[in-house]
């Protein structure tokens, strides 16, 4: 009798008189103390187990695709930062290089690197930004509170660069805005050598082989290489799993300084923090080499946009990002569709966070992804008749409620 | 710090106030040169041309003036809706809008034509030498028995022709209304196409 | 006499612990993360008894940041309600005070926090740097709060 006693809750059936099961419905968000973002996450549990998980959004639509159209690359690279605020530098950078791609002549070498150098300190900010996130979602305060304080020598470093700690508003058409001196050069390597690297040799020190960190993370959300093929999972998310896919090896700059993908064989919460410590020091490294090999020359050349269709990839700190935009002569942005990696990255939740053994853990997953809701936000449909929302977020009733619309 | 250190610290008059008065902020860190902060307007410097306003990435929509709104007068930062981008700065023809260093470093600065300029009549000057002594900018200078002026550093401030003994000798000339207005309307079209104004 | 005592007590008491919940209503992150650098070793806002805790019953003040999109148009006045008296709201960065970039033509979003809440604090900049948080929540917080009971506290100072 004990071994057929259902676990959680009943509920008897009026008509037939069967008991059967029900699971519990707890909805995570919008606004939760564990979402720094809005997002809707509805976990169905039994008892304590998670048995399913449906992922809601389009708290953050704003409507950027389309304020973007009919502006010139100068004021649409603004706005294209502002898509997120934590990998801001590469949705610049990716927007940039779609409309240098259809312009005549190529960017200065100098600007270049410029640019590349900002680009891997970007990376290594978002990267400890998100393992704290991690860490204070399994109530790690101190590891969460370590993190953040090396993010700031960080900044720091961003902030002498280029004059703000994020949104820098760092890339133009053919170059970088302003140029380096050496000096700064040199004190920004001081620090990520002095600072940066010690500490995150001691996080990641710590992170592998601290037994409460091990007991929470080891083996909990893993992705198998079937779910990344599925989901499309991108970044840091799928080096962890063992799939070394990196658009940086196709990226100009990164095979001269000798980049080689890093990668992990676990694929659970644990492994996915130790890449991205990994990846963190692979940066470090990267900076250095760049520095070492900068180019002499403008930092800055005049480019003539000629326009066309064109297609950009960028490696952003979560993954693969893709402008797709058709650019008029002169610069102007006709339309733009914007692909962020925390789509699949977010969406693969629905299928590791079902047979967790309890809520937390659920939520150490959602967060071990390191899930960027603002840059989520790409589609909501609008009955213009009576100026309601129809849906926003799901792609395939999107689908359907068009077809409804239009047929 | 030992404890000794810390004793001092709370005893001194700093510590003291401190410790009475929990809520006035301290100054943290140091803002970088390079930081942008809101843009400052020289409106002694504008010319309204109105290339900021163009420039500026925050337009207007129902209710809500864009960021940098152009008026009669020059132009007027809403600052609740300022993005600190810092093209208004780079776009301004004068140098009268500052935003960090953007307004130093950028590559070249338009010099504004100048709608008058000071001629010296060779055959009238007798080469004294008062209009160097009190020429602000050191634009005037006397070689070879004859008045010369650099036009370029030259002020328009009329003091040598004050100074001067010889009627007539040095005089203002201003420079054709058409011709001025074409060289502006040129300065301003090359820094609206730089910007790609809609 | 006794009573602007208790108020002025009150007023005290309430000004050196000030709970906080941030609310991102479809922003960019940006301000978001600045707020969470001002709880960190370097800015250390807890120095002056502001503590962060995202639950808006427990909260007296309500950090809005972000335009206030389509979805949250609804539950911000809702998320307003939960909060109890006495409270107060600032809204960070350009995009809470008016909509900032994405308040213009082809942009689905509100202009501001404004239109839908009371809101008694701005903190302009996109986004503003953690001094700029630090100093605007620091001088305006505790001063509300003293002076609540005298401006608009109940009649019964309740």
């Amino acid at each position: 009798m004990a071994d057929k006693a259902p676990r959680g809750v009943t509920v008897i059936d009026l008509d037939t008189g069967e008991e059967k099961p029900i699971s519990h419905h707890v909805p995570v968000g919008p606004h939760h103390p564990i979402l720094k973002e809005p997002l809707r996450i509805k976990l169905a549990i039994r008892g304590e187990e998670v048995v399913d998980c449906k992922v809601e959004m389009g708290y953050c639509h704003r409507g950027i695709e389309k304020i973007m159209e009919g502006m010139p690359w100068q004021k649409a690279a603004f706005l294209a930062e502002r898509v997120c605020g934590i990998c801001s530098h590469a949705h610049n950078m990716c927007f940039i290089g779609a409309v240098e791609s259809v312009s005549e002549g190529e960017p200065a070498r100098r600007g270049l690197f410029l640019r590349y150098i900002v680009q891997e300190l970007d990376r290594i900010q978002s990267h400890l930004i998100a393992n704290a996130a991690y860490f204070y979602s399994i109530e790690h305060e101190t590891m969460f509170v370590w993190n953040m304080n090396t993010r700031e020598r960080v900044l720091d470093c961003i902030e002498k660069i280029t004059g703000n700690r994020i949104l820098t508003g760092w890339n133009v058409v053919g170059g970088v805005r302003l140029d380096v001196d050496e000096d700064t050069l040199n004190e920004v390597i001081e620090v990520l050598e002095e600072k940066v690297v010690p500490d995150v040799e001691t996080y990641r020190k710590i992170a592998s082989n601290d037994p409460f960190i091990k007991m929470r993370s080891r083996g909990v959300g893993v992705i198998t290489e079937d779910m990344i093929r599925r989901y499309r999972v991108v970044g840091p998310q799928a080096r962890a799993s063992g799939v070394a896919q990196d658009i940086r090896t196709i990226e100009p700059v990164y095979p001269e300084v000798g980049f080689r993908p890093i990668t992990r064989d676990h694929g659970d919460n644990l492994d996915r923090i130790l890449v991205r410590y990994d990846e963190v020091l692979q940066s470090v490294e990267l900076i250095e080499r760049m520095v070492e090999e900068l180019p002499r020359g403008d930092h800055r050349v005049e480019m003539k946009v000629e326009g066309g269709h064109v297609v950009n990839r960028t490696e952003a700190p979560r993954g693969e990002l893709v402008y797709d935009m058709e650019i008029s002569r002169g610069g102007v942005v006709k339309k733009a569709t914007i692909r962020t990696p925390s789509v699949p990255n977010i969406r693969v939740l629905e299928a590791i966070a079902p047979g967790a053994p309890s809520v937390a853990d659920a939520v150490a997953a959602y967060a071990s992804l390191d899930p960027c809701v603002a840059c989520n936000e790409r589609f909501i449909v609008i009955d213009r008749d009576k100026d309601e929302i129809v849906f926003s977020g799901k792609a395939r009733e999107v689908l359907r409620a068009c077809r409804s619309k239009t047929s | 710090m030992s404890f000794q250190d810390f004793l001092n610290h709370i005893l001194s008059r700093e510590g003291v106030r401190r410790l009475l008065d929990a809520h006035s902020s301290k100054k943290y860190t140091v803002k970088p040169r390079r930081f942008r902060n809101f843009p400052t307007i020289d409106l002694e410097k504008c010319v309204v041309c109105g290339a900021c306003a163009d420039a500026c990435p925050v337009g207007p929509s129902d209710g809500k003036p864009p960021a940098l709104e152009m008026t009669d007068k020059g132009p007027v930062l809403h600052e609740d809706r300022c993005i600190r981008c810092g093209l208004c700065a780079e776009v301004c023809p004068v140098s009268a809008i500052q935003v960090g260093t953007l307004h130093e470093e950028r590559e070249e600065v338009v010099k504004p034509p100048k709608p008058a300029e000071i001629a010296v009549d060779p055959d009238l000057c007798i080469g004294c030498g008062r209009c160097e002594r009190v020429c602000p900018s050191d634009a005037i200078h006397v070689i070879d028995g004859t008045a010369e002026v650099d036009r370029e550093s030259c002020v328009l401030c009329e003091a040598c022709i004050d100074a001067c003994p010889v009627a007539g000798a040095i005089k203002l000339l201003p420079m054709d209304v058409e011709e001025l207005r074409r060289c502006w309307t040129k300065i301003v079209d090359t820094k609206r196409r730089e910007v790609g104004s809609r | 006499m006794v009573c602007c005592l208790l108020k002025k007590l009150k007023g005290l008491i309430r000004s050196r612990s000030i709970h906080v919940s941030v609310v991102n209503t479809g922003g960019c992150n940006g301000c978001d993360i600045e707020i969470l650098a001002c709880f960190t070793y370097r800015y250390d806002l807890e120095q002056y008894g502001i503590y962060y805790h995202n639950n808006p019953r427990k909260t007296d003040v309500l950090i809005v940041t972000g335009p206030v999109t389509e979805q949250w148009k609804d539950k911000l006045p809702k998320l307003y309600d939960k909060v109890p008296e006495p409270k107060a709201v600032v809204a960070v960065g350009s995009c809470a005070c008016s909509g900032g970039i994405f308040n213009q033509d082809g942009g689905r979003v509100g202009g501001g926090a404004a239109e839908f809440i009371p809101v008694d604090a701005e903190v302009p900049g996109c986004p503003p740097r953690p001094d700029e948080i630090v100093k605007a929540v620091v001088e305006v917080l505790p001063t509300f709060f003293r002076r609540w009971e005298f401006e608009r506290g109940g009649g019964d100072g309740r």
